[in-house]
């Protein structure tokens, strides 16, 4: 409840409403740019980069309490562009390094299998999985019907157990 | 659930495992909200302290800025026709002596750039005192890099420094992948300008562009009045020592008395007036005033007259912020986290210290949001650095934030007042010519 009042003020304009309402979503901004950009420095510029771009934009948010969501998608649509811009390989050096390569591999594996999906099923698997929201929200967001998102989400697994699979049977050949 | 359900389950808590630096992140939160704001009112100038005085004396450089501007069309197209000078219509326009000295044709058209990989910094013009200068230059950068702690110099042609700015303010314009500044750096001599060859020197994160230029216009002298004439304002007493004149300001040289009571942070209204009524207030858009080696003595800078002609000059003002001295301070606890002492208006509250970054909100009145802060000093007098040093304002107060650096250093800490809404009042006109 309090999230949709800060996100109405600062679409009205309140300053400290946007304020609060960024900080109260740092945390999952940060770990989308994360997600994309591997890096903590780059990950860092890019809260700053989508504050501004969100500061600049938030008229355009209809519907205040898709404010988190809005944000995630401003963080991803961000990244998605400097990587593209950078066009080079992101390798996860530092959340490899920082936490042990996990035996199994499971973070590189997801990550590359990530990697093979389009840039809207990417963004639809991050929302639901990293970000745990809910279909029908996204469905909202994204205007599209809640069937249509379910089925791009299912499709969009598929592809990745696809992946998942086809690394088991190299592995096992 | 399904294998493919679990992989993903594993990935997200990967993610998470990653500390987040609260501090920094809401330092990249407000480093965008500023620029953000700064976009929104292109109007609005920021202005950067480059320190050439002694700390003290940087301590008191006094910085403004203006939001609103009223442009005449004609002179507007005049500064506009001149290559590259567009984006700086405002500024000129605003201040009255570069006004002049671009009518007077003490202008240096230049255009001249220099470029790395990724950024383009191009010397538009510049405009001499005698012992100073103002270049105009135009930025363009990656929008991506950052170039958050430029620094300006003037080199001669062995490479050696002549002088460091000691003031920027820039205006940013954003595209999807640029950001264009457009701004205006001055530099103070402790010499007269040398004339010819030169070089303005940009650094920022160790990537340095040079720019070769001639400086040929005609050297300038400055008149200066030895005034020495004391007024009294509601008990106060303020010696006007001297008034000297430079093509780009006019510098007031004043001492306020050592019995004083009451510290004086200001005039709201000084101004000199011409034998045709005209007048010439102070500067709006940089260095309004700085400290001297004797903490009494100010220099108060004002619009320069220097290319209008004039028998009769007068000084007024009415109206000073002052405060008393036992009460021009802040003290504050950042360990217990509590605001120690505060003058009896009682405007500051809300202090919160999160780790070295502290944020205090102070009630202002419409309009006058000027940081009322300028050093830190520890329990033992001891200046603390700071830095990312911010304010935000809406119309009711501000919320001033800074960050202190990572050494350690005795609580409490006090934050002298440079501004604050106290005034006296008088009435006072001294002869100049």
């Amino acid at each position: 409840m309090i999230e949709k009042e800060l996100a109405a003020k600062a679409i009205r304009g309140d300053d400290e409403a946007f304020l609060q309402l960024m900080f109260m979503h740092k945390e999952a901004l940060y770990r989308t740019a994360l997600a994309y950009l591997k890096n903590g420095e780059d990950a860092l510029d890019a809260v700053q980069e989508v504050t501004f771009r969100a500061y600049e934009k938030i008229k355009t948010l209809h519907t205040p309490e898709y404010a988190k969501t809005w944000l995630i998608r401003i963080m991803m649509n961000h990244c998605h562009d400097v990587i593209r811009k950078k066009n080079r390989y992101v390798f996860n050096e530092n959340i490899a390094e920082k936490n042990g390569v996990s035996d199994d591999f499971t973070y590189l594996e997801v990550e590359e299998a990530l990697s093979h999906l389009s840039e809207k099923d990417r963004q639809l698997v991050h929302l639901k999985y990293l970000h745990d929201i809910k279909i029908k929200d996204i469905a909202d967001m994204t205007s599209t019907p809640e069937g249509t998102v379910k089925t791009r989400l299912y499709k969009a697994v598929k592809l990745l157990r696809d992946f998942f699979d086809g690394k088991g049977a190299e592995r096992r050949a | 659930m399904h294998d493919e359900e679990k992989n993903l389950e594993k990935w997200k808590e990967e993610i998470e495992k990653n500390e987040i630096q609260d501090e920094e992140l809401e330092t990249a939160i407000l480093e965008g909200y500023k620029q953000a704001k700064d976009n929104k009112m292109k109007k609005k100038r920021r202005f950067v302290k480059r320190s050439v005085w002694t700390t003290v004396a940087a301590a008191i450089l006094l910085i403004t800025f203006v939001t609103s501007i009223r442009v005449s069309p004609a002179f507007a197209n005049a500064v506009a026709s001149i290559p590259g000078m567009a984006g700086f219509v405002d500024t000129i326009q605003n201040d009255k002596g570069l006004r002049l000295a671009i009518e007077n044709e003490h202008f240096q058209e230049l255009g001249v750039s220099e470029e790395t990989e990724d950024m383009k910094v191009t010397l538009e013009g510049m405009i001499t005192d005698e012992t100073a200068m103002i270049a105009f230059l135009t930025i363009e950068m990656d929008r991506f890099a950052d170039h958050s702690r430029p620094e300006y110099r003037i080199l001669d042609l062995q490479g050696k420094v002549i002088v460091t700015s000691n003031s920027v303010g820039a205006s940013f314009e954003y595209t999807d992948t640029r950001t264009i500044a457009t701004t205006e750096v001055e530099f103070e001599l402790n010499r007269t300008v040398p004339s010819g060859k030169l070089l303005l020197e940009y650094e920022v994160n160790d990537e340095i562009i040079q720019i070769p230029f001639e400086n040929t216009l005609q050297p300038i002298r400055k008149e200066q009045y030895i005034i020495n004439e004391t007024a009294i304002v509601e008990g106060q007493k303020i010696h006007i020592r001297s008034v000297t004149i430079g093509s780009l300001k006019t510098a007031v040289e004043v001492e306020f008395d050592e019995e004083n009571t009451k510290e004086i942070l200001g005039f709201e209204d000084l101004k000199l007036i011409d034998g045709s009524g005209e007048t010439w207030s102070s500067i709006s858009n940089g260095v309004t005033a700085r400290g001297t080696d004797n903490s009494n003595v100010m220099i108060y800078y004002l619009q320069s007259n220097y290319f209008k002609e004039s028998d009769h000059l007068t000084l007024t003002f009415n109206k000073l912020m002052a405060m008393d001295k036992n009460e021009a301070f802040v003290v504050i606890d950042t360990e217990k986290k509590k605001i120690i002492r505060q003058p009896p208006l009682n405007l500051f509250s809300n202090l919160t210290v999160n780790g070295s970054f502290i944020e205090i909100e102070m009630k202002s009145e419409k309009g006058n949001h000027h940081d009322p802060f300028s050093i830190v000093l520890d329990a033992n007098g001891n200046e603390v650095e700071s830095n990312a040093k911010g304010s935000m304002s809406s119309e009711e107060k501000m919320n001033i934030y800074f960050k202190l650096a990572e050494k350690p250093f005795e609580n409490p800490i006090t934050l002298p007042l440079i501004s604050y809404p106290a005034y006296i009042n008088g009435n006072v006109t001294i002869k100049i010519k």
